[in-house]
């Protein structure tokens, strides 16, 4: 999947030992990849833009240990993987108790218009969606429709990565139909 | 023309075109498939409403979900931030080294100050040995010498001094060297 003549700037100066370099390649070329990832695993800019600022200081001290075992981008999103996947386990206890506050603040982020009371929001509809259909939807349109960046990003085959767009946007139709039948 | 179609006959319609029809909207088709998707477009009204409504959820995902990125702002926090932590991090060093630097001197001292009293020790010890021994076996030499050359007395007392010396030298590095071994 990831592209193995990509990076090579940046492995040769690890080859070199040139850290503060690579880092400095690095940080422009992810940043807003794993902010993405992130946003799109935790659906809080706020704490998603947190997350990558301790990823990338993750990344400045492993980088040394960096060995190219697998590509330099597989590595730097299953660092933010596991970072998220930390974030959501502490924060857990805690959403169950301020539902309200979290509700809001997915809804801020998915919805920026202020929508009627009568028709609900593709925000509020993609909160419906199973927590894989949710993620890949969402990270799929912050990348800009792009299916190769979504399948690195979320480490899935590209043919996953479009089936799960199919299946999700498929319900989203179904759900807005509900709706639709609901409220009139 | 809608109701060409059974329910049934419509679901297995939807389930034979819904995906390329995605596939379409995301520009995702090689031309041959593209061409296929618009003549059908052109003749089935089930799949142009169904195009609608894809386009429709499309819209509302591409709007709900912007491209999101970070600013130079948050490059300059984090570096900011990884010059501190590599600062607090080459201090820590710096004061480990100099921790390290310091119990291998205060080692060394203790080691010389082990040396000099074992050497001491051993020089006392041989001395005295030497001169019991010496003593005894040169008392009557001695006594005679004095006796019969009473001028060159002088110079026997030397001599007599220097082969202590000498003797007690040899006994005390010997007995110096076991007592290191036995204080090991
Ligand atoms: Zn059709």
């Amino acid at each position: 999947m990831p592209d193995p003549t990509a990076d090579a700037d940046i492995h040769e100066r690890l080859r070199g030992r040139d850290y503060r370099e690579a880092f400095t390649l690095l940080l422009p070329r992810y940043r807003d990849k794993v902010f993405r990832l992130s946003v799109s695993m935790l659906r809080d800019q706020a704490r998603a833009e947190d997350i990558t600022q301790e990823v990338f200081l993750r990344i400045w001290r492993a980088l040394p240990g960096f060995q190219g075992q697998s590509a330099l981008s597989t590595w730097i999103y299953a660092i933010t993987k596991n970072a998220c996947l930390s974030e959501l386990r502490k924060r857990r206890p805690q959403v169950s108790l301020d539902d309200d506050e979290y509700d809001s603040e997915v809804a801020s982020l998915a919805a920026p218009e202020v929508d009627d009371s009568a028709t609900v929001s593709v925000g509020q509809l993609l909160e419906r969606l199973p927590e894989r259909y949710r993620q890949v939807v969402t990270l799929f349109y912050m990348e800009d429709k792009s299916y190769d960046q979504t399948a690195a990003s979320l480490g899935l085959p590209l043919g996953t990565v479009k089936a799960l767009l199919h299946r999700a946007r498929k319900r989203l139709i179904e759900l807005t139909r509900e709706d639709a039948a609901s409220t009139s | 023309m809608n109701d060409r179609f059974e329910p049934a006959e419509r679901n297995e319609h939807h389930a034979a075109w819904d995906e390329r029809l995605q596939d379409w909207l995301d520009a995702d088709l090689d031309a041959a498939q593209t061409a296929l998707v618009e003549s059908h477009l052109a003749a089935c009204p089930v799949c142009r409403e169904r195009l609608a409504e894809l386009r429709e959820i499309d819209a509302a995902l591409a709007d709900a979900l912007p491209r999101l990125a970070l600013d130079e702002a948050f490059d300059r926090r984090l570096l900011a931030q990884i010059h501190e932590q590599d600062s607090a991090a080459r201090a820590e060093a710096r004061r480990r080294a100099e921790e390290e630097f310091a119990a291998g001197a205060t080692a060394l001292a203790r080691g010389w100050r082990r040396s000099l009293v074992l050497v001491v020790t051993g020089a006392i010890a041989g001395a005295a040995l030497a001169s019991a021994l010496l003593g005894q076996l040169e008392a009557s030499i001695l006594t005679e010498a004095l006796l019969t050359h009473a001028p060159g007395a002088l110079d026997q007392g030397w001599y007599q001094l220097a082969s202590t010396m000498l003797l007690g030298g040899g006994i005390g590095a010997m007995i110096a060297r076991w007592l290191a071994t036995a204080a090991e």
